[in-house]
């Protein structure tokens, strides 16, 4: 039986192995990064139906994921993209625009507003 | 012979009818009543048709003393239409061909809104610029001035975020307010203004690399930010699933700690990254607020000027309107 925290060492080797080789295939080749969206794109298709339009912000979560991979690759995506998960319908609703589709308020918070003050894209 | 005098008389009388009735239908244009169509046409508000008249004037009275006026109004009325490359093209050739008239100054202002309306700043500044180096007008170097430092703090954070715009617009815009000659400064009554834009360096704003450093603790750059129902979410969920991690591997189950760890990561990540961009973000709107309420400040004491573009009685159209 190893110690704990060389148990914890073990676990979190694979884990920045696979964060930083994400960083350089990013890096080196952005186009990698169209494979994830088709995750989204199973995401959107199967289960967003299943679990209702419910995002308060737009463009939505699963958009704003996809869209942040396609523009930065996908490990800053990827960081992106959860940090709007933590981000929705959270204090963004008051310090945003509000949009009205189909009847309904959404939180206007696309990519450019979030990567403004570091990305020239 | 005698049999023959009808016949001629007849074929006299066929010659004759026919021109005396197209003489009727024949119309000669002369280049006044050309350019009073375009600027009816152009009156009337019918932008496109007045373009077109235009342009038969300058076309058909190359040499006359009216087509430079023609055709910069050619560019407005492209312009008015939205057909804004047409208009930028006729502008362009009118700040180039005709940089003697007195027709330039008005294309180039006039291009410099264009720009600024098909969301191209950078663009409409560099026109303005260009302008300035090119005028020895003083009203124009002015007026040109005067309105380069409200493009500039109007569109800075637009501005700022282009990698196309290497300076810093807002104190760009304080250089042009202060290139304004002293009677320019009266005119555009610029001085208050002036003096409270130097406010703008005091402005209270986040550090983003304290946000970042306070993120460590999950949602404590958010809490810098005050954006505390971010920072609760981010504290909850971050250290959740720290803990839901730390028992798996506890369990044994270091496949599911390993895999919450993987995600863990990312939202770790996440929260510095949402909190150094909170601080950008609340920056950004403070500055905003700041130039909306000076633009505000400007307008309502002194309802002299309008940013409004509009047509004034003899066709011309300025960026502006400034009223003694």
């Amino acid at each position: 039986m190893l110690p704990r925290y060389n148990r914890c060492s073990i676990a979190w080797g694979p884990i920045v192995f696979i964060l930083i080789s994400a960083s350089l295939v990013c890096a080196q080749e952005k186009a990698q990064s169209n494979y994830f969206p088709d995750v989204i794109h199973f995401y959107q298709e199967y289960i967003s139906p299943v679990d209702g339009d419910r995002c308060s912000m737009y463009p939505s979560c699963s958009i704003y994921f996809e869209k942040s991979v396609k523009k930065h690759g996908l490990l800053t995506g990827w960081i992106m993209g959860l940090d709007r998960l933590v981000r929705c319908g959270g204090d963004e609703v008051k310090n945003s625009f509000p949009v009205w589709i189909d009847g309904r308020k959404h939180t206007y918070d696309p990519v450019e507003n979030n990567d403004f003050w570091w990305s020239d894209k | 012979m005698k049999k023959k005098l009808p016949v001629i008389f007849l074929l006299w009388i066929f010659l004759l009818f026919p021109i005396n009735g197209f003489s009727k239908d024949v119309v000669i244009v002369d280049a006044l009543r050309q350019y009073q169509l375009a600027q009816t046409l152009f009156e009337e508000k019918d932008f496109s048709a007045a373009a077109y008249e235009y342009i038969r004037f300058f076309h058909l009275f190359p040499n006359h003393e009216k087509v430079a006026g023609a055709k910069y109004q050619t560019g407005i009325c492209f312009f008015y239409a939205g057909r804004f490359e047409d208009a930028g093209r006729h502008l362009e050739k009118i700040a180039s061909d005709f940089s003697d008239s007195g027709f330039a100054p008005d294309a180039m202002f006039t291009l410099s809104e264009l720009y600024v309306t098909t969301d191209d700043p950078g663009k409409a500044a560099s026109v303005l610029r260009d302008l300035l180096t090119l005028t020895q007008n003083t009203s124009v170097h002015d007026r040109a001035c005067f309105m380069l430092g409200w493009l500039l703090l109007d569109k800075a954070d637009v501005l700022k975020s282009r990698s196309d715009y290497k300076v810093y617009p807002v104190r760009e815009a304080e250089k042009y307010f202060s290139m304004i000659s002293s009677e320019g400064k009266k005119k555009y009554r610029i001085e208050d203004s002036m003096r409270s834009l130097e406010k703008i360096r005091h402005l209270k704003k986040k550090s983003p690399a304290v946000a970042g450093v306070l993120s460590i603790i999950p949602g404590g750059g958010f809490l810098y930010c005050g954006r505390y129902r971010d920072a609760l979410i981010s504290f909850l969920l971050n250290s959740s699933l720290i803990l839901a991690a730390y028992q798996s591997f506890e369990n044994d189950n270091n496949f599911l700690g390993g895999a919450i760890s993987f995600v863990e990561a990312g939202f770790y990540t996440g929260n510095i990254y949402g909190s150094v961009s909170s601080a950008h973000k609340y920056n950004k709107q403070k500055q905003k607020e700041f130039i909306d309420n000076l633009k505000q400040e400007y307008l309502t004491n002194q309802d002299k000027i309008s940013f409004q573009t509009g047509l004034i009685n003899n066709g011309v159209a300025l960026m502006f309107k400034y009223n003694f």
